[in-house]
């Protein structure tokens, strides 16, 4: 029951922090927003019993990628940034609005097929014990599949910056 | 069905974690500027109570009465908000760090610590992270060139020095095969080779070394106290910062090499683990049991952690008045170039030990 009434509360305030981040004319209040609204959704997967999950949005999320965000807003000059919203054309919002009911669709074909049977839990379910066993034993491939595409990426950057060291 | 008496007990025990970090926290302050004076052969403050004693009530006085300055240009709203966020995660983390076994009192078993969480030491990571919110955004709201160097400076400080961190702490779970602190404290105390208790410095020295380095960059304390570089930045992401915006600081640096104290003892140095002690007494091989009541052994447990603390705080205070400061492209390079590889390298080792039945 409680934690009925805070999953809606913080469903909430995550729209309105991810929408804030999104209309902010202050890139700082934009990436602080985000900030928030990545602490919610850890606050979401607490509630929904998915401890390791929260802790590793926090960590990646929050800890790595708003700092390297907030890194690179400050060396913007100071002085041009604006305090009130950013105004959208129309034709972006109405395509935001398209994606938003595609979404939408979508959600509603997935919650047949993904319908979780009446009474079924798992033992440990979103711990940090279960998501390792299951990753290592069942799920090998993928992960490290999913590694290699990291590395790739880590790769390019590098890449990057070497040509323009050139230039 | 909720068990009130043992929700009340752990209120009860936060509510004292809480006054005794803050408490400590006040005399850190007292202890670094004794300490300091005592190695550059002066007297220190003493004038205040008995040995100086009452020094830290008489700085908190002047910081509540002190004038608060906001700069014209500042962003008011983030300059205010930045000091709160410094000091709340600095004090939440302590939450799940275990400062003795278990208690049993009157049939109730008590784990002495605020929250035995699954995730453990993940939390921690996931707390001390925003920690560095407060400093960054501080820096830039203050509209002042020598803040927005030391928030920036800390920004690129903490990403590289939590990687190698974490790969040392990975070390320590592949060894003890948990996440909770407190089992990492627990299966310290079982013993190798029937004699020497297993705990982390011997097991993961390497580790120990790059954690150790790590911490002391987490915590912008010298030598990599670059954020807060008098001798370039003035006083760095805290320059504008007065009265109690600035305390707030302070108190946040200081918790945060409490929790950071607490970590090193927990992680490496057995936490609350007295060698052989277990809960009914000393049990020493080829030798005998020495029975314990078991309230005593939990308090010598306590007793133990605090002392391992104390140590490492007065550890960190040591190097801070005995080394200089890093430059901030050799700090870079002493994490990017030197404490990720060998992070790596000591989880390779680690495999072939654990591979080996060594470990």
């Amino acid at each position: 029951m409680i934690s009925n009434v805070l999953l809606y509360i913080t469903a909430v305030l995550l729209v309105i922090t991810y929408l804030y981040a999104v209309i902010a004319g202050n890139p700082v209040y934009s990436a602080l927003s985000m900030g928030a609204a990545f602490f919610l959704t850890s606050f979401l997967f607490v509630l929904l019993g998915a401890p390791f999950l929260a802790a590793v949005q926090v960590i990646i999320y929050v800890g790595a990628m708003l700092v390297m965000f907030l890194f690179i807003i400050m060396m913007f000059d100071l002085n041009k940034t604006s305090t009130g919203t950013v105004r959208y054309k129309p034709s972006t919002i109405f395509s935001y609005f398209l994606i938003m009911v595609v979404l939408l669709i979508a959600f509603f074909m997935a919650k047949g097929v993904l319908k979780m049977p009446e009474g079924f839990t798992i033992v440990g379910f979103g711990s940090a014990e279960n998501i390792g066993f299951n990753l290592m034993r069942y799920y090998l491939l993928p992960f490290e599949l999913a590694s290699f595409i990291l590395l790739v990426g880590v790769f390019g950057a590098i890449t990057f910056i070497k040509k323009r060291d050139k230039e | 069905m909720v068990d009130y008496i043992t929700v009340a007990i752990y209120t009860v025990m936060s509510v004292v974690v809480f006054v005794l970090i803050l408490t400590t926290v006040a005399f850190l302050t007292l202890a670094e500027r004794r300490i300091s004076a005592f190695m550059q052969d002066r007297l220190g403050p003493n004038r205040v109570g008995p040995w100086g004693l009452f020094q830290p009530v008489a700085d908190g006085i002047k910081f509540i009465m002190k004038e608060d300055i906001t700069p014209l240009e500042a962003n008011k709203l983030l300059y205010t908000l930045a000091p709160i966020l410094t000091i709340i995660p600095a004090m939440l983390t302590f939450a799940v760090v275990p400062f003795g076994h278990d208690l049993f009192l009157h049939g109730r078993v008590i784990n002495l610590q605020i929250a035995n969480l699954n995730v453990g030491i993940l939390y921690v990571f996931a707390i001390a992270s925003m920690g560095i919110f407060g400093i960054i955004i501080g820096g830039w709201a203050s509209n002042n060139k020598y803040s927005l160097l030391g928030g920036l400076r800390s920004a690129s400080q903490f990403i590289s020095y939590e990687i190698s961190m974490g790969l040392a702490v990975i070390g320590i779970l592949m060894v003890y095969g948990s996440l909770k602190l407190n089992d990492i404290a627990l299966y310290q105390g079982s013993l190798w080779f029937n004699t020497i208790p297993k705990w982390g410095i011997l097991v993961q020295p390497l580790g120990f070394i790059i954690f150790l380095v790590s911490v002391f960059a987490e915590t912008n304390r010298v030598p990599f106290d670059l954020p807060e570089a008098e001798s370039e930045l003035v006083g760095g992401y805290h320059t504008e910062y007065s009265s109690m915006k600035f305390a707030f600081f302070f108190m946040g640096e200081y918790a945060n090499m409490i929790t950071a104290s607490a970590l090193i003892a927990t992680l490496y140095f057995g936490g609350w683990q007295v060698p052989y002690l277990h809960n009914i007494g000393f049990i020493i091989p080829k030798f005998g049991i020495v029975h314990m009541q078991q309230w005593l052994v939990a308090i010598i447990e306590v007793l133990s952690f605090v002392i391992k603390v104390g140590f490492f705080l007065f550890f960190f205070l040591w190097v801070r008045w005995t080394l200089p400061r890093f430059r901030f492209d050799q700090l870079t390079a002493l994490g990017w170039k030197v404490l990720i590889p060998l992070g790596i390298l000591n989880i390779v080792i680690t495999g072939a030990l654990i591979m080996l039945r060594i470990i």
